[in-house]
């Protein structure tokens, strides 16, 4: 597929957009990705998946989430990426063959039987090779091509120059790059520390994060953090943030961008989601007069680490780092969801999702419309008696709101 | 001799395949010369060959299986006819799903297995089992008329898959220290298979050349060496120095284990290209950039899978001993329980870790460096453990042009476990964070004790090994059992589980 037309009226544009995939942990947050403008979800199965936790989906889950992803034209992907035990090898035919039943994209897997055993059962189904391989470069993904994948998630070692040759020499397999989120410090696969300090299996999604913690540091036996005040050692990377290599990925005809986190929350998202949607159609529809403002501080109303740009120009140094703690912030308050608007009275009818209180300044963003800022003068609950505060979870309420918003759009409040 | 000479001409004349001349006569002479007392034998066809060793080897006894039915039928004529009911056993059943408890006289000397080419390796692999250490496996010529060493020259595409079949199984045995193998050149040719007596070998990590003869005259089997662009080693040699070790070493594997960047590709052919010149043996690797340049242009270059972390079942190495793998090294982060399942369940050679510090975590970033300029401290950088807060497990780590590695500071130890381990191939000796003089003590000591359990017997080695224990505990520590009791959670409700036990 050409990567680039011209318009009628002359100006290029890119054809061949890369899909924008999310993460969700639930079905909620998948809906809201998909809204929000997601090409496709990645999600995790209740078995043979990391982070087995409850934010994975059971088979019935799974199949709502196709169903709903089908009627918005958007993909599931479903992550099998554990690395097998010997005592996890049983059921995982049985497993493949229901989600090819329900009609799943693609399994993303790291362990090379699942990989074999997906293609030899001959089904529907695509097979990504998962970012726990640490996949870096061209030789190892034609091994992977040759085993039938359909795709390759790069290690996020990749740097960009990397990456165009990666492109240049690899152009008949998918490619797919991370863009957004939490990043391990290791090598993915090759981290233990939580194995050893925890008896926590990493491989089987059970890390407890050790890489986080403090550390007394020794130096031919000498503390190095010896005082009371001295910042320990610690190995926890800022987060990923490429919002301002987009157009640069597009140009060079990457397939799929992610967005890491199906922990995150619902806002998270919905925010970086929205963001990234904006920006690569409004850099596909015009790239050569595309401007690069909003975004980022869009990002981070939903950040609570600093950015980094993880290997993209080069190997990360001190500044890519975070050495205290403290250094995490809260994101900015997610209080409450649309779900209609009666455009007579001016009234929302709005879902409380944390606490909000009259005069409270609040901006709505949605998929749909730019983000509109106004202050709370009135707050009505469900029987439309006026109240003062908002401080029950999921409790209905009206709000007056100066302009028209839809149903999902959300509101968090602005300090 | 006596010869059935009818026979074999009646069942040339009806193209059933019966062995030629001097292939039997080869067989019979090897049974005679080893005394053989029991053969056994995978496709009889009409029974001549089953006929002519019970009739000239005497005392000899042959069982020999048949899946086709007229043959079967008429070898039992045959065998009537000439009186050797009593020395010929012959079932009638397909080989590869023959109840093996029926086999009356196990161990053989022998396993003659003249049945399906394209089946050889799974017909070794079910009965070497029953074959006597120092027994022998005869088969056909693996060098399918030439056409092994050339795949290309074989003319239609089943014959290509057969070839590709037996080329596997040939580089299989070949590869594998349990078995040694000489071409014997009668008629079309034949293969003799000697299965040795299975025992576990040393695998040293060197780390420094003047001590190399040292660890060879303790008997250490496979000497492994970092060399450029490896990972995980705290000293690489010089391709002038490996080259100048493989010429004094068998047995010398590389490390060239990193995961690798796509700038880095063109300069790590360049290292395979170098290492496929001289004469090492074989290569660790994690990236499969390594088995796929090396798979279809080098041959002779072993290529052990070690990821460090990932090898922890056996359906995988399964799947990647057909994608091209020879060897693999086992992870040690699984219960020895669960290394010893993915032993019993994988037909390639496997190392596991004996001894020594134990890899946990590597990044491509330079870690220390960064906490030097994030606080503004200069500190030797070669020289460093850290201490979490929330755990009393110390670890080394250190920093190289590749990145940053962790290494526990408990060294694991196997030394009373010689017993279990003994069914794995390598035993590997981690030498990084080790003297000199604490790396060839620790050796000795394995090696010692190897070496009693092997020849001497189990009992002398369960005695003598307690001494060995007592001085490593002075020289080598600390000591710990790693995951080998032990197994991880990765559950979140076991998580919670146990440690909610844990605070009660
Ligand atoms: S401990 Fe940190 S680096 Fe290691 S697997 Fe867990 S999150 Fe990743």
């Amino acid at each position: 597929m050409a990567l680039c037309k011209r318009a009628p009226d002359g100006h290029r544009m890119i054809i061949k957009k890369p899909e924008l995939l999310a993460p969700a942990g639930s079905l909620e947050k998948l809906k809201i990705a998909i809204l929000y403008g997601a090409d496709a979800v990645f999600i995790g199965g209740k078995e043979f998946s990391l982070r087995s936790a409850a934010s994975n989906f059971s088979l019935e889950d799974i199949k709502e989430a196709v169903a709903f992803a089908n009627e918005h034209h958007a993909d599931i992907h479903v992550t099998c990426n554990i690395i097998l035990h010997n005592d996890n090898l049983e059921g995982i035919r049985e497993y493949l063959q229901a989600l090819d039943d329900i009609g799943v994209k693609a399994i993303i897997v790291a362990d090379p039987y699942i990989m074999t055993l997906a293609k030899d059962m001959g089904l529907k189904l695509e097979v990504h090779v998962s970012t726990q391989m640490s996949t870096l470069n061209s030789e190892a993904i034609h091994f992977y091509q040759e085993m039938g994948m359909d795709r390759v998630v790069l290690g996020r070692e990749t740097g960009i120059k990397d990456l165009k040759l990666i492109r240049k020499r690899c152009p008949k397999i998918d490619l797919e790059y991370f863009i957004h989120g939490a990043m391990c410090i290791a090598y993915s696969g090759r981290c233990m520390l939580s194995n050893y300090f925890s008896r926590r299996d990493a491989n089987r999604g059970g890390c407890s994060q050790s890489c986080r913690w403090y550390y007394d540091i020794f130096s031919n036996g000498q503390k190095i953090n010896a005082s009371e005040d001295d910042i320990p050692f610690s190995m926890s990377s800022k987060d990923m943030c490429l919002v301002h290599h987009i157009g640069e990925l597009c140009e060079i005809g990457i397939d799929s961008l992610k967005i890491e986190g199906r922990m995150k929350s619902l806002h998270y998202i919905a925010t970086v989601v929205s963001t990234y949607r904006k920006l690569i159609d409004t850099y596909c529809e015009d790239p050569d007069h595309f401007k690069d403002e909003g975004y980022v501080e869009e990002l981070e109303k939903a950040a609570n680490r600093a950015f980094c740009e993880g290997f993209y120009d080069k190997t990360p140094d001190d500044t890519f780092q975070l050495f205290n703690l403290r250094d995490e912030h809260p994101t900015q308050e997610f209080v409450l969801r649309v779900l209609d608007y009666d455009e007579k009275t001016g009234l929302a009818m709005v879902e409380q999702r944390n606490y909000f209180k009259l005069h409270d300044k609040v901006e709505i963003f949605s998929p749909v419309h730019k983000n509109l800022y106004f202050e709370i003068d009135k707050i009505y609950n469900e029987d439309k008696e006026l109240v003062e505060k908002a401080n029950h979870p999921m409790e209905i309420l009206y709000i007056p709101v100066p302009e028209k918003v839809f149903l999902n759009d959300m509101g968090r409040k602005v300090k | 001799m006596i010869e059935f000479d009818a026979l074999e001409k009646s069942a040339r004349e009806r193209n059933i395949p019966v062995i030629f001349k001097e292939g039997i006569t080869f067989i019979i002479d090897e049974l005679k010369k080893r005394k053989a007392q029991s053969v056994l034998e995978i496709g009889s066809a009409i029974g001549y060959s089953s006929m002519m060793m019970a009739a000239n080897v005497p005392g000899l006894h042959v069982d020999t299986i048949e899946r086709n039915e007229a043959c079967y039928k008429e070898a039992v004529v045959h065998i009537d006819e000439a009186h050797l009911n009593d020395a010929i056993t012959i079932y009638h059943d397909d080989a590869l799903t023959f109840d093996t408890s029926r086999l009356k006289g196990a161990s053989y000397d022998v396993l003659f297995i003249d049945a399906a080419k394209a089946q050889y390796r799974r017909f070794f692999e079910k009965y070497i089992h029953f074959v006597k250490d120092d027994g022998i496996v005869i088969v056909d010529n693996l060098d399918f008329h030439g056409m092994v060493e050339d795949p290309e020259k074989a003319s239609n595409r089943n014959t290509k898959a057969l070839v590709r079949k037996i080329e596997r199984f040939r580089k299989w045995i070949k590869r594998n220290d349990d078995y040694h193998v000489d071409y014997i050149p009668v008629g079309d040719g034949l293969c003799v298979i000697t299965k040795k007596k299975h025992t576990l070998k040393l695998a040293v990590h060197l780390n420094d050349i003047s001590y190399l003869y040292d660890y060879l005259q303790l008997g250490v089997k496979r000497i492994i060496v970092g060399g450029p662009m490896s990972a995980y080693t705290l000293h690489k040699f010089t391709l002038e120095e490996i080259e100048e070790m493989s010429q004094r070493i068998p047995d010398l594997y590389v490390m060239l284990n990193g995961l690798y960047d796509e700038h880095e590709i063109p300069k790590l052919k360049r290292v395979i290209d170098a290492y496929a010149k001289m004469n090492v043996k074989g290569l660790l690797f994690q990236d499969f950039a390594v088995l796929h340049y090396v798979k279809n242009r080098y041959d002779d270059l072993d290529l052990m899978y070690a990821p460090m972390t990932l090898n922890t079942n056996y359906k995988t190495l399964n799947v990647l001993e057909e994608l091209g793998i020879s060897s693999a090294w086992v992870a040690k982060e699984i219960p020895l329980e669960e290394q010893i399942e993915i032993k019993k369940h994988v037909n390639i050679p496997l190392m596991i870790q004996g001894h020594g510090v134990q890899y946990m975590m590597s990044s491509k970033r330079h870690l220390l460096q960064s906490y030097e300029n994030a606080v503004h401290k200069d500190f030797d950088l070669d020289h460093v453990m850290l201490e979490a807060r929330e755990s009393d497990y110390h670890v080394h780590i250190y920093e190289d042009e590749r990145g940053t590695t962790v290494y526990s500071e408990n060294k694991l130890y196997t030394l009373d476990l010689l017993h279990d381990l003994s069914i794995f191939d390598y035993l590997y000796i981690e030498t990084n964070y080790m003297s000199n003089i604490e790396a060839i003590e620790v050796t000795h000591a394995y090696s010692e004790c190897l070496r009693l359990y092997n020849e001497v017997g189990s009992q002398e080695y369960v005695h003598r090994m307690k001494d060995y224990l007592a001085m490593m505990r002075k020289i080598s520590k600390p000591l710990d059992r790693g995951f080998l009791n032990d197994s991880t959670l990765y559950r979140l409700e076991d998580v919670k589980r146990r440690d909610n036990h844990g605070t009660m």
